[in-house]
């Protein structure tokens, strides 16, 4: 099957291991793997700041792209639920385009839910560490992500899951919100990271890189010794790259 | 307009070095939050009550006059007089002329947002008019000469040992300077000063939760039973609500108190549910001679023109403040609004306009949690997206937001230029970070830095070693 | 006064017309559609007094079942001597004030609402489902009576209690009569958590309710 990587703005730039690991798992599960050059970003920035014109031109371009593909794949609940979700809202008045938006909609898939619920992949590795994962709102809350990657993360031999107080509630990432009102996103990104340090887990997994940037970095500088990765990279191992955050 | 509002980050910062009130939002985001879970925990039908309840109150939205028109009429064969009030000014009028009809001086009042939000203990009290809020958290604000700061839970922000100050220095005939006061003391007092007023009061003003279209009656849901005092004691009641609170039958209301009372303070129901049509009736012991229904609109009906006419079914629960990160780190105060939290960052900028609140629909990450555990499920999400819309068409948000938002439109809509620009930019902050250490003179990375660190993991876009890798193969 | 009035039919039509407006033009008027499992299957089965008497307890409540009406002098002795009062209690329902006098109880039906300390009175109904009492307003039970005394006992004929509120509703539409003023459904005693989330009982209403079911 033929699949379009939508790699996500901050993948492309902040961390491209999570790209590298997601075609890895997909080519190992004999996808064909694409990542089209004409891509940018999902334009969630301009959706949630009410620019919806240049959200529906971001858009369009995107339906444009992928729509050649039996499958849209992205590594970010966030990016793929504006996708899924909002680009037929936001094409709701023009017949044509949300015809497209809604057929787009259809075959796209967020990394983790792709792997589990349509590829079904066996993970066979080893890796004795005991993790707890961050629930990311979006994908949570609007596409339903909640038992696929603790299913794949439990397929790890040795590999212990353990659970936060609250998984589910939001790290104060929020897009722009964090750099908006920086004092209430630190605010809540303390509680959240608090909640990770009192798990005594070694690693935090997620599948949203905005709030692991959010949750590693703040945990960086609470001298919270915990690492944090995509869940991706853990399934397709680890060895070789740093934790988000950090550098050598 | 450029906006200059920037109160909401002013009180939001205040808030957050607050230690009292950050203690107090403990127990919002805990105690309430698992008084709810525990109590639809044993009631597995909890999520199509849910459906059920918002598909009663969008139905009534969709035939709003009929049922309005329906509830007037009954509520006046049951003897009850109906005013309409198209505005909080108009509202007021009313109220101050049935005082001034009954030459009233002492009102007793039951809680009710409606009357918050028209302002009405301040129009009462500028007409030389006694006025006593009988719910204690209520009370207390009104003691402190403070807006409450939770919809159900008024002064949620107030420790103990604040509350019994306030008393000390309010009730001197009585409180006893030298004792160190438990909650039980502090309720007890309360109940002693109160039953004073509620014996001699005038007029009794209490708010509804829901009007009953079948039979003209309103529905009241308290737990202390100062509302059934103020209207069964005074000789005149008044009942401040809004048109949106109407519902076709008894058994709706049934349903919307099944989610309610589960949904606020997580109890299976409340200690009071009170159903009232019309005034006293013939030989009754007591209630009130005369009943006042007045109907407020203040902007609800322009709401129903809009998208966020789903925001009309709201029940004032109160769960989406409770499950609101941003309400929990800010508390009520902090929005400057007579509704907070969610439900308030939709209802005070319609009411009110969209200039005065601008923050409130920004400070919001739409992580969802709300609109997840809202009993009439409101898509409390999509309305504020939109009120930002609204915001960014009518130019209301700052220059520097407009600004980089053009800019990185002007990339993200050229796929060479942006993926050009992505390796530049990853290259320079590697250069700033390595090298010069000196990411903070960015202006977006400053506010991160403050309080968290950062490093991108590669010299490389994904873009970049994907070319590559396509060139080896 | 004119004027009022003048000024409410101005803004009731103001409102109304508006929303009419509104509805038709942006056509949003809609069938109303069927609930979807409101209280199904419970019209037929039997009341759990067990699962009543839970609930009442929940809801920090006390109860307590007696055989006849003629117990219900004893049950109140206990409870009156538990609570260690001896002030008179207010009944105005005459058939209740008749059963109850010649017990030595102190009863009164003359009664200052500055001091009450307990009242009694008969509920119309009950609801299985939440342990609440439905108390209907007449000259023969004033409202007052429920809220004021900081002791309230309450009589209930175990026949009268009902799976769900929508039974108490469609008690209310065959009774035929118009409605009382007040429908009280009480669920335990007065409270708040106003208070740094305490739960603290008397509020302003009763500290404590006693439910006698005969
Ligand atoms: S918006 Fe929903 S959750 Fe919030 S107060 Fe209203 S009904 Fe309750």
């Amino acid at each position: 099957m033929k699949i379009g990587f939508f790699v996500t703005c901050l993948v492309d730039t902040l961390r491209p291991e999570i790209a590298i690991a997601s075609i890895k798992l997909l080519e190992d599960a004999n996808c064909d793997v694409h990542v089209p050059s004409q891509q940018t970003c999902c334009a969630q920035i301009a959706f949630n700041n009410g620019d919806l014109e240049t959200s529906k031109s971001i858009a369009r371009n995107v339906i444009n792209v992928f729509e050649p593909f039996d499958y849209l794949v992205a590594p970010s609940g966030s990016c793929l639920s504006m996708i899924k979700v909002h680009y037929p809202e936001l094409f709701k008045d023009e017949a044509k385009m949300l015809e497209r938006a809604n057929n787009l909609s259809e075959k796209s898939y967020e990394i983790l839910t792709f792997l589990n619920d349509i590829l079904d992949i066996k993970i066979k590795k080893r890796f004795p560490a005991t993790v707890t994962y961050h629930d990311s709102c979006s994908g949570l809350r609007e596409l339903g992500i909640k038992s696929q990657p603790r299913k794949l993360l439990s397929q790890i031999k040795d590999l212990k899951i353990t659970e936060m107080h609250e998984p589910e509630v939001c790290c104060g990432f929020g897009g722009t919100f964090c750099v908006k009102y920086p004092e209430i996103s630190t605010n809540i990104v303390t509680e959240k990271s608090n909640d990770i340090k009192n798990t005594g887990a070694d690693i935090l997994v997620g599948g949203d890189l905005g709030c692991l940037l959010n949750i590693s970095g703040r945990c960086s500088r609470m001298n919270i010794p915990i690492k944090c990765f995509h869940t991706v990279e853990l399934l397709a191992g680890i060895d070789d790259c740093l934790p988000i955050g950090k550098t050598k | 307009m450029p906006n200059t509002n920037t109160e909401f980050k002013y009180k939001a910062r205040e808030a957050l070095k607050d230690e009292q009130l950050q203690q107090a939002l403990v127990g919002v985001k805990q105690g309430l939050v698992n008084n709810r879970l525990d109590a639809i925990k044993v009631v597995p039908e909890f999520e199509s009550f849910r459906n059920d309840a918002a598909a009663v109150k969008q139905h009534v939205l969709e035939n709003l006059d009929l049922y309005l028109e329906e509830f007037e009429e009954n509520a006046i064969s049951s003897g009850a007089i109906v005013h309409w009030a198209k505005t909080a000014e108009d509202a007021r009028q009313i109220i101050l002329d049935i005082c001034k009809q009954n030459n009233a001086k002492n009102i007793i009042k039951g809680k009710s947002m409606v009357s918050e939000e028209i302002r009405l203990n301040e129009a009462l009290k500028n007409n030389g008019l006694d006025v006593v809020e009988t719910d204690l958290g209520e009370y207390i604000v009104q003691l402190a000469d403070e807006p409450p700061s939770h919809i159900i839970m008024p002064c949620i922000h107030k420790t103990l040992s604040q509350i019994t100050q306030l008393f000390r220095k309010n009730h001197t005939d009585i409180h006893k300077a030298d004792k160190n006061y438990s909650v039980a003391d502090i309720v007890n007092e309360a109940r002693e000063v109160m039953r004073r007023k509620f014996l001699s009061a005038d007029i009794g003003i209490i708010g509804a939760n829901f009007l009953i279209a079948e039979t003209g009656s309103i529905v009241l849901v308290t737990n202390e039973g100062n509302g059934d005092l103020c209207s069964c004691l005074p000789k005149t009641q008044i009942i401040t609500t809004s048109i949106e609170k109407v519902l076709p039958t008894l058994d709706d209301a049934s349903l919307l108190l099944k989610v309610l009372a589960r949904s606020a303070t997580g109890q299976q129901i409340t200690s009071y549910n009170t159903l009232l049509t019309g005034p006293k009736q013939d030989n009754d012991k007591d209630g009130p001679e005369e009943m006042h229904i007045v109907l407020v609109d203040n902007g609800r009906s322009k709401m129903l023109k809009t998208e966020l006419r789903e925001m009309l079914r709201c029940i004032r629960c109160g769960a989406c403040l409770n499950h609101c990160p941003v309400y929990g780190s800010v508390g009520g105060h902090a929005y400057n609004s007579v509704y907070p939290g969610p439900m308030g960052s939709i209802l005070s900028p319609a009411i009110e306009g969209l200039e005065k609140y601008y923050d409130l629909p920004n400070a919001c990450t739409l992580n969802g949690r709300c609109e997840s555990v809202c009993p009439v499920k409101i898509p409390l999400t999509k309305i504020l997206r939109h009120l930002r819309n609204e915001q960014f068409k009518k130019r209301l948000n700052n220059k520097s937001t407009r600004f980089s938002l053009k800019l990185w439109s002007f990339f993200a809509t050229r796929p060479k230029l942006y993926h050009r620009f992505n390796s530049l930019f990853i290259n320079a902050l590697n250069i700033y970070i390595n090298i010069l250490n000196r990411c903070s003179a960015i202006p977006v990375f400053s506010s991160w830095l403050k309080s968290r660190d950062f490093a991108p993991s590669q010299q490389k876009t994904f873009q970049q070693i994907w070319q590559s890798r396509k060139e080896n193969d | 006064m004119t004027d009022l009035m003048y000024l409410n039919s101005k803004q009731r039509t103001d409102i109304l017309g508006d929303i009419k407006l509104t509805l038709d033009d942006l056509g949003l008027r809609k069938e109303r559609k069927k609930n979807n499992l409101i209280d199904k299957n419970t019209a037929s089965k039997d009341i759990n007094i067990e699962k009543f008497k839970k609930c009442i307890i929940d809801a920090s409540a006390t109860i307590s079942i007696v055989n006849s009406p003629d117990n219900i002098s004893l049950e109140v002795k206990t409870f009156l001597h538990d609570k260690n009062i001896s002030s008179p209690i207010a009944i105005i329902d005459p058939q209740l004030f008749d059963e109850i006098d010649g017990h030595g109880l102190n009863i009164t039906n003359e009664y200052d609402r500055n001091d009450i300390t307990v009242s009694m009175t008969k509920a119309w109904m009950a609801i299985e489902e939440t342990g609440s009492l439905i108390m209907k307003s007449c000259p023969r039970n004033p409202t007052s009576l429920n809220f004021l005394p900081d002791y309230h006992i309450v009589i209930l004929d175990r026949n009268s209690i009902v799976h769900n509120m929508n039974q108490v509703w469609k008690e209310l539409r065959e009774s035929k009569k118009s409605l009382p003023r007040t429908i009280n459904i009480i669920t335990g005693p007065s409270r708040t958590a106003d208070i740094e989330h305490t739960i603290q009982l008397g509020a302003h209403g009763p500290r404590s309710l006693h439910v006698i079911v005969i």
